[in-house]
C-alpha cells in the first residue's frame, strides 16, 4: 500500500523531499561549521604545541639550562627542551616600522625543532647572525629587509616595583637581521597560550640571547614532549622536576658566613618569597628570619647619620625584647649621633606607593643598647645585595633605584664603607621591622641557622626537599589537555549556527508540514473511505506517516550529501568575508565526521516525522463524513465572542509590552526579550480577534470583488493565523536581531558607555611603573595628557576570554585596578551588581568577601557568554605562588573596551602577583577631537615601552564587529527562512484552492473570468502577507527603538526597508506563483457530474 | 435563441477516443422549457456545459443569441455566461462567508456596474428573493438554511443578471420529493415570469413531465420523447 501511495503521489513527494532535503542540509551544515571550527581549533593547537605535553613557564624566575638535561635523564622518556622567554619589540632604526608584542623565544633549533615542527623540519637552522620570524610578522614586515633592532627588558631579579630596582636602562635594543620566516606549520605558531591569533614570535639562539639578557646558561622556560611511556601526569613531572631543583635554580643562596658562623639563605631579589621564608624557618636547627632594609637617615635631635642599613632577626631573645619601639645601636652609630640608651631615634626611609610613588616614612625607636663593633653588629653579610650598592667600592659610587643626595655622604661615611660595607647600624625587632618594611615580596630577606648547631647539606637537601616548586611559580602544566579542553569548551558553533540557522529550519519544517497538509487533504476521500471500510484511524494514521517518514528519510539523506557543499559554500563564505573581517587569524577549514552527519540525518528526520505528524493528526481525526466529503472546512458564523476574547488582551499585552522598556531599569537583554514577546504576542491576539471582527464586518454588504476577498481570509481561520504567526515572528526575529548591530553613537564620550568615557587606550610590550603622559605640542596644537587623567591597570597575561578567543578561555587575563580610580569618574555602566547598587559597583572590588574569595568585576561578553558565569558565582584560579584562589564576580559591565579580562583591585592584584611589574594597560582621557593625534605622539614617546594607542571607541567597534558579524550571519540566513516561510503563503493559497475548487468553479460559471479570480486570490493572500509583516515589524521596532535610543545608535530605517522590501517582494512572489498555478486547474470539471 | 448544429464530443482515454454526443441537433425558442433525461454517464452535463460555454464540443456549433459559442474567447464567453447564462447545480454552491442576498448578488459582482445598476441588482434580488419565499432569509448564512432553502437561493442567484437561458443539472438530485417537487415548481414558474429558456437535466420522470419539450440522450444520441402542451 505505501509503495503503491509512494509511486502514484510521486510529483506530490518529490517537494516533501526537497524540504526535508533542505531541513537536514541546513541543518547538518550548522552541525558540521562546527565540527570544521573545532577542527580548525585542534589543528591551531597542533600547530602552536606540537608535541610539547608540558609546559613549566616560570617568567622572571632564571634557571638552570642544565636542569632540562637532568629531568630528561631522570624521566628516562620525555623529550625536554629548555627554553629563554622575552617579550619585545622589532622596529626598523628610523622607527618607521614597529611590532610590539613580540614573543621572543631564545632556543636550540634542533631540540625545538624536534618537539614542534615536522619530522625533520627546520632542524638544521641555527642562525650565525640573525633571527627567525614567524609568518605573522613576516606578512606585517611585507617584505621589508636590512637591519631591525630588537628589543627586550633586561631580566632582572628584582621586581620593577621594589623601590631598590633601578628602572633607568632596563631596557636595551640589539641590531639584527632576520635571516628567514618560520612557517606556521613548521614551529612558528608555538605559543602556550590557546588563542587562535597569530603570536608574533621571533627565534633566536637561545646562547645568544642568554649572553645578551645576562642570564648565560639559564632559562625560563621548559616544555616536555610525551613520547615516553610513563610521566603521562603532570603531577609526576612535577615529582621528578622537584627532586632536581637546586636552590640555584629558585635564585636562591645558601652560604656559609664566618663571623658570626652561620649558614645565610639569601636571593639576588632581596627579599625571600613567603612560602620559601616559610620552609626555611622550618628547615634545621635554630634558624632566624632576618629583614634588613635601607635608611634615608638615622636621627638624633639635629644629628643626622646618612643612608645606614638597619637590620632586625628574629629569635633572638634579646632582639625579640626590644618590643615595638626599640633599638639597639652599634658604637659607630653611638659615637655618630652621640646617643645613648635612653635617646629616642627616628629612622627614615623610603616606601613604595602605588604606580612607583615613592614616600618617605619615619619611625621613632628608643636606643636600649649600645652594641661593641663585631660579630652581628658588624656583620656586612646582613645588608642584602641592594642593587648599586652590594657591589660599590665606595659610598660615591652607590647608585640605587631610590633618590639619594651623594653630597650627603661623609668622609667618616666611606671610612665605615671600606670597614664595615654595609654592616647594619643598628638593629630592631623583627616584629618591629615586619610591620613597617614588610610588603608583596617577603617580609624577610635572608634565613640563618647557627654553623655549629646544622649541616650544610643537610640544610640544603631539607629546605629543597620542604620548598614546593608550584609555591614559586614553578608549576609544569598540562598544555595539551588546556588545549582540548579551551578547544572542546569553545563556543559552540554547532550550536550558534544552527540558532542561526533556526528560522531556515523553522521554516523548512513548517513548510513541509504544509506540504502534507495539501497533500493529505487531497486524500480526504480516501481516509474517509478506508475508515468507512473499517480500517483504524491508528492504522491509516500509521500508514501515512510511514509514507511521510520514507520520503523525509530519503530527504533527509539527500540532504546529508547537500550539507556537505553546504557547509564548504558556509566555510568559503565565512573565510573570505565575515570571519576575515572578525577573527583574522583562524583560517576555517572544512572537516565533516560521519558521527555529525547520522546525527544531522537523525535530528531533521525528527524534526521532519513530527511536521507530519502534526499535519496528518488533526485530519486523519476528522468524522468520516466529513473526510468523504473531501474538504475539512466548516464556516461558523459569528465572531463578536472572538473579538473580545483576543482583542481586550491583544491591546493590553501591546499596551504593556511597548511601555516596559521607556519605564524599567531592566538589564537591556531582558527587556528587550519580555517586551517584543509581549507585543508579538499582543499583536496575534489582536490579529485572532481581527479575524473575528473580520466575520463581523462580513455582516456589511460585500459588493466588490476586494471586499468579497477579504470576506475569504477568516473562512480557515486556524490556517490564516498560521500563516500569519510565522511570518510575523520570522519578521520578528529577523528585523529585531538582525538590525541590532551594535554601532559606536554619540554617547562613547560619556562616562557610562562603553569606553568607560575614556578617549584611549594604551598598551604595552614593556610594564611600565609610572603613569604615562603627554607634553603639549603647541606646534600642531595637540593638548597634552597629564598623568592624572590615565588610570593605570596591572596586568597578569594569560587568556582572553572575549569573542575574538575562539577557545573557552579557562583562566582569563586579569587587570589589576584602582577602584577609586574608576569609581570617582563614574566610568562603564554596571548590568549587574552582587550588593544590586548599580551606581557604586567599583567599590565592591575593595570589599572583602565573607567567604575570602577574591572581588572581580568583568563585562557581560566576558562572565556571561565566555566564562559561562553570573554575579555572585565563583571560579577556581592559580595565583602565582600556585595556591588555588577563588575568584567571585560581584559585578558585571554592561559592554567595554577591557572585554575579555577580570579586574580584580590593584591590593589583590599586587599580593596575588608579586613579580608582575608594573602597568602595561593604561586608559587616557584625553581630547575627542585631536585623539589621533595624541594616539600617534603617545605611541611615539613611548617606543622603547612598546606602546600601542588606539581610540578606545574603536577598541569597542572592534569587538562589536564580532558580534556584528554573527547578527550579518543571521540576517542572511534568517532572511533565507523567511523567504522559505513566504513560500508557504503560496502553498497555503493553493491549500485554499483546494477546498474552495467548486466555489471557485460556480463563479467561472457565473461569469467571473480567470482573472477576476486570481485578483481575489491575491488580493486576499497579500492582506494576509501584509498583516504577518506588519504583526512581526512593529513590535520588533517598539523593542528595538528604546534600546537604540538609550546607547545612542542611529535607527537602522534603512536596514528595515530593505528587508521589509525583500519579504514583501519575496511574498508577492509566490502568492503571484501560486495563483499561476491554481489558475491551471480546470475548475469547471468540478462541476461536471460525470 | 439556442442552436446547437451536428454537436460532438469525445474524450480521450488510453483506449482512444470514447464518443460522449454524436451529431447533436437542437434548436430552442425563447421561454421554452426543456428536459434533457437519460442513464447515467449518458452525457447529460456535458450537454448542458457545452450549451452554458462551460465547455467545447470536439465539433460543431453551439449558437445563443446568434453567437457561436465555440468561437468565442474564455473572457468573452465568461461575460456572455455572466449576461445571458443562469446555471443551477445539484449542489448549490453557495458561498458559506457570505449572506443570501450576497451570494444572490455575486454574478453581478463579476462585471463593473454603476451606482444605478448595482441599485437596481439590489431591488431585482429582493424581489427575487420575495417571490422564492427567501426575503426572510436575505441576511442569512447558508449554513442557516436548509437544503430545499439553499436551492432556492441558488436559483435566485442565477436569474439575478436576467439571463436568457437558464441550464439546471440535476436541480433536484440532492432533495427530498416534496422539496423536489417545490423547486420544480418555483424553476417553471420563473421560467415563465422571467421568459427565460430552461433546460433541465434530470433523472426525474416527474420533473421531465413537467416541461414543454422532453428529449432522451442515449448512447451519443439527442431524440425528442415528447411536448407538453402549457
Amino acid at each position: 500500500m505505501i509503495q503503491r501511495d509512494l509511486v502514484f503521489y510521486w510529483r506530490s513527494h518529490i517537494p516533501a523531499m526537497m524540504l526535508a532535503g533542505m531541513c537536514c542540509a541546513v541543518l547538518t551544515g550548522a552541525m558540521l561549521v562546527g565540527d570544521s571550527v573545532q577542527y580548525s581549533l585542534r589543528r591551531l593547537n597542533q600547530m602552536r604545541l606540537g608535541k610539547v605535553r608540558f609546559a613549566l613557564a616560570a617568567g622572571d624566575r632564571f634557571f638552570r639550562q642544565e636542569l632540562a638535561e637532568e629531568l630528561r635523564s631522570k624521566t628516562n622518556s620525555l623529550l625536554i627542551v629548555p627554553v629563554l622567554a622575552f617579550r619585545g619589540i622589532l622596529e626598523s632604526p628610523d622607527g618607521s616600522t614597529r611590532i610590539n608584542n613580540l614573543n621572543i623565544y631564545g632556543i636550540d633549533f634542533k631540540q625545538f625543532g624536534q618537539l614542534l615542527g615536522p619530522p625533520g623540519a627546520r632542524a638544521n637552522l641555527e642562525p650565525i647572525e640573525g633571527i627567525y620570524v614567524s609568518e605573522s610578522i613576516a606578512s606585517r614586515l611585507n617584505g621589508i629587509r636590512g637591519e631591525f633592532l630588537l628589543r627586550m627588558q633586561l631580566p632582572s631579579q628584582l621586581s620593577n616595583d621594589l623601590i631598590f630596582s633601578t628602572e633607568t636602562g632596563n631596557s636595551q635594543a640589539w641590531p639584527i637581521e632576520i635571516a628567514g620566516t618560520l612557517f606556521d606549520e613548521d614551529m612558528g605558531r608555538f605559543s602556550l597560550q590557546a588563542r587562535q591569533e597569530a603570536p608574533l614570535n621571533v627565534f633566536v639562539p637561545i646562547g645568544w640571547l642568554a649572553q645578551k639578557t645576562h642570564v648565560t646558561g639559564k632559562a625560563n622556560m621548559l616544555l616536555c614532549g610525551a613520547d615516553g611511556k610513563n610521566y603521562t601526569r603532570v603531577e609526576d613531572v612535577s615529582a621528578a622536576l622537584k627532586a632536581l631543583l637546586e636552590p640555584e635554580d629558585l635564585e636562591l643562596e645558601l652560604r656559609r658566613n664566618s663571623e658570626p658562623n652561620v649558614f645565610e639563605l639569601c636571593s639576588p631579589r632581596i627579599f625571600l618569597d613567603a612560602p620559601i621564608a616559610d620552609a626555611a624557618l622550618n628547615t634545621g636547627s635554630g634558624a632566624a628570619g632576618v629583614l634588613t632594609y635601607f635608611v634615608n637617615d638615622i636621627r638624633l635631635g639635629d644629628k643626622r647619620t646618612p643612608y645606614s642599613t638597619v637590620s632586625a632577626i628574629g629569635g633572638q631573645p634579646d632582639f625579640d625584647a626590644l618590643g615595638d619601639n626599640g633599638i639597639v645601636i652599634n658604637e659607630w652609630l653611638a659615637d655618630d649621633l652621640g646617643a645613648d640608651v635612653g635617646d629616642t631615634l627616628t629612622l627614615t626611609y623610603f616606601k613604595l606607593a602605588a604606580t612607583r610613588q615613592l614616600t618617605e616614612e619615619s619611625a621613632r625607636f628608643i636606643v636600649r643598647r649600645v652594641a661593641p663593633m663585631r660579630g652581628l653588629y658588624a656583620d656586612p653579610a646582613l645588608m642584602p645585595d641592594f642593587p648599586g650598592l652590594g657591589e660599590a667600592e665606595n659610598c660615591r659610587d652607590w647608585d640605587p633605584g631610590i633618590p639619594i643626595d651623594l653630597d650627603r655622604i661623609r668622609p667618616k661615611d666611606e671610612a665605615y664603607w671600606d670597614t664595615y660595607k654595609g654592616a647594619p647600624k643598628a638593629f630592631i625587632s623583627l616584629a618591629a621591622a615586619q610591620k613597617i618594611w614588610s610588603n608583596r615580596f617577603g617580609t624577610l630577606t635572608a634565613v640563618r641557622w647557627p654553623a655549629g648547631a646544622n649541616n650544610h647539606a643537610a640544610v640544603r637537601a631539607d629546605l629543597m626537599a620542604k620548598i614546593e616548586p608550584a609555591q614559586v611559580g614553578f608549576v609544569f602544566e598540562d598544555v595539551q589537555a588546556a588545549a582540548r579542553a579551551g578547544a572542546a569548551g569553545s563556543t559552540d558553533f554547532s550550536g550558534l549556527f544552527a540558532g542561526l540557522s533556526m528560522f531556515l529550519i523553522f521554516s523548512a519544517a513548517i513548510l513541509l508540514a504544509l506540504v502534507f497538509v495539501f497533500h493529505t487533504e487531497a486524500r480526504l476521500a480516501q481516509i474517509g473511505i478506508l475508515l468507512a471500510t473499517g480500517w483504524g484511524r491508528f492504522r491509516i494514521f500509521a500508514l501515512f506517516l510511514a509514507e511521510g517518514a520514507g520520503l523525509s528519510l530519503l530527504g533527509c539523506a539527500a540532504g546529508a550529501v547537500v550539507s556537505l557543499l553546504y557547509t564548504n559554500i558556509l566555510i568559503a563564505v565565512l573565510n573570505a568575508t565575515f570571519w576575515a573581517k572578525a577573527l583574522a587569524s583562524l583560517h576555517l577549514v572544512f572537516h565533516a565526521s560521519f558521527s555529525t552527519l547520522v546525527k544531522g540525518v537523525a535530528v531533521s528526520f525528527l524534526i521532519c516525522a513530527f511536521s507530519i505528524q502534526a499535519a496528518l493528526f488533526y485530519r486523519i481525526r476528522r468524522p468520516v463524513h466529513q473526510l468523504l466529503t473531501g474538504t475539512l472546512e466548516t464556516y461558523r458564523a459569528g465572531g463578536r465572542r472572538r473579538v473580545k476574547m483576543y482583542g481586550i488582551p491583544g491591546c493590553v499585552l501591546i499596551v504593556a509590552g511597548g511601555l516596559l522598556p521607556w519605564s524599567s531599569e531592566w538589564p537591556q537583554a531582558g527587556l528587550f526579550f519580555i517586551s517584543g514577546t509581549l507585543v508579538l504576542a499582543g499583536f496575534f491576539l489582536a490579529a485572532a480577534a481581527g479575524l473575528g471582527w473580520l466575520r463581523l464586518a462580513s455582516r456589511s454588504f460585500a459588493r466588490s470583488q476586494p471586499l468579497l476577498a477579504v470576506r475569504n481570509i477568516p473562512r480557515r481561520t486556524s490556517r490564516s493565523l498560521a500563516v500569519l504567526m510565522t511570518l510575523g515572528c520570522g519578521v520578528f526575529l529577523v528585523v529585531s536581531v538582525g538590525t541590532n548591530y551594535k554601532q559606536i553613537g554619540a554617547d562613547a564620550q560619556k562616562r557610562r558607555s562603553g569606553t568607560g568615557g575614556f578617549t584611549l587606550l594604551a598598551e604595552t610590550t614593556l610594564p611600565m611603573t609610572r603613569l604615562p603622559s603627554l607634553p603639549q605640542d603647541t606646534e600642531d596644537r595637540v593638548p597634552g595628557i597629564l598623568p592624572e587623567a590615565v588610570v593605570g591597570l596591572r596586568v597578569y597575561q594569560q587568556e582572553e576570554a572575549n569573542c575574538l578567543n575562539l577557545n573557552r578561555a579557562l583562566r582569563p587575563t586579569l587587570l589589576g585596578v584602582l577602584p577609586e580610580a574608576l569609581a570617582h569618574r563614574d566610568a562603564f555602566d554596571f548590568q549587574e551588581t552582587l550588593d544590586g547598587k548599580a551606581s557604586d559597583g567599583w567599590r565592591l572590588l575593595s570589599a572583602v568577601q565573607e567567604d575570602g574569595a577574591i572581588p572581580a568585576i568583568g563585562d557581560y561578553p566576558t562572565v556571561f557568554w565566555a566564562l559561562g558565569k553570573r554575579v555572585g558565582d565563583r571560579f577556581a584560579y592559580r595565583d602565582e605562588s600556585g595556591r588555588v584562589i577563588q575568584l567571585k564576580i560581584v559585578g558585571m559591565l554592561k559592554d567595554s573596551i577591557l572585554q575579555g579580562r577580570l579586574l580584580i583591585s590593584e591590593e589583590n592584584f599586587v599580593r596575588l602577583f608579586p613579580s608582575v611589574d608594573g602597568m602595561e594597560m593604561f586608559l587616557m582621557d584625553a581630547d575627542w577631537d585631536t585623539q589621533e593625534a595624541q594616539a600617534r605622539l603617545l605611541s611615539r614617546l613611548y617606543r622603547d615601552a612598546g606602546m600601542d594607542v588606539i581610540p578606545a571607541s574603536r577598541k569597542l567597534a572592534r569587538f562589536h564587529e564580532v558580534e556584528n558579524t554573527y547578527m550579518a550571519i543571521f540576517l542572511m540566513l534568517g532572511g533565507l527562512g523567511l523567504i522559505l516561510g513566504s513560500a508557504g503563503l503560496g502553498l497555503t493559497l493553493t491549500l485554499n484552492v483546494l477546498d474552495r475548487r467548486a466555489e471557485l468553479a460556480m463563479m467561472q460559471a457565473v461569469g467571473f473570468s480567470r482573472r477576476d479570480l486570481g485578483s481575489m486570490l491575491f488580493m486576499e493572500h497579500a492582506v494576509l502577507l501584509a498583516a504577518g509583516l506588519v504583526c512581526g515589524l512593529i513590535p520588533a521596532v517598539l523593542a528595538v527603538v528604546p534600546a537604540l535610543t538609550t546607547q545612542g545608535q542611529m535607527f537602522p530605517g534603512g536596514r528595515i526597508v530593505l528587508i521589509m522590501t525583500a519579504m514583501l517582494l519575496s511574498g508577492i512572489f509566490w502568492i503571484r506563483i501560486a495563483v499561476a498555478y491554481t489558475l491551471k486547474t480546470r475548475f469547471l470539471d468540478v462541476l461536471k457530474n460525470e | 435563441m439556442l442552436e446547437l448544429v451536428n454537436v460532438c464530443k469525445s474524450y480521450s482515454s488510453a483506449a482512444g477516443d470514447v464518443p460522449i454526443l454524436a451529431n447533436v441537433n437542437l434548436a430552442l425558442e425563447p421561454a421554452q422549457s426543456v428536459s434533457i433525461m437519460g442513464p447515467s454517464g449518458s452525457g447529460k452535463t456535458t450537454l448542458l456545459n457545452l450549451m452554458g460555454g462551460l465547455d467545447k464540443p470536439t465539433s460543431g456549433r453551439v449558437m445563443l443569441e446568434h453567437k457561436n459559442l465555440t468561437l468565442l474567447r474564455n473572457g468573452e464567453l465568461a461575460r456572455l455566461r455572466n449576461s445571458c447564462i443562469g446555471f443551477v447545480f445539484q449542489l448549490h454552491y453557495l458561498l458559506p462567508q457570505c449572506t443570501v442576498l450576497e451570494n444572490v448578488l455575486l454574478p453581478t459582482l463579476a462585471v463593473h456596474q454603476s451606482r444605478p445598476e448595482k441599485d437596481h441588482a439590489f431591488k431585482r434580488a429582493i424581489d427575487l428573493l420575495e417571490r422564492t419565499g427567501m426575503r426572510a432569509y436575505a441576511d442569512a448564512r447558508p449554513g442557516e438554511l436548509s437544503g430545499g432553502q439553499r436551492q432556492r437561493a441558488a436559483v435566485v442567484r442565477a436569474l439575478i443578471q436576467k439571463p436568457a437561458l437558464l441550464l439546471a443539472d440535476e436541480p433536484t438530485g440532492s432533495l427530498d420529493a416534496d422539496t423536489a417537487d417545490q423547486i420544480a415548481d418555483l424553476l417553471l414558474e420563473l421560467n415563465q415570469s422571467e421568459s427565460v429558456t430552461l433546460v433541465i437535466a434530470t433523472h426525474s420522470e416527474k420533473l421531465a413531465g413537467k416541461s414543454q419539450r422532453r428529449f432522451q440522450l442515449k448512447k451519443t444520441a439527442l431524440t425528442e420523447i415528447g411536448v407538453n402542451s402549457r
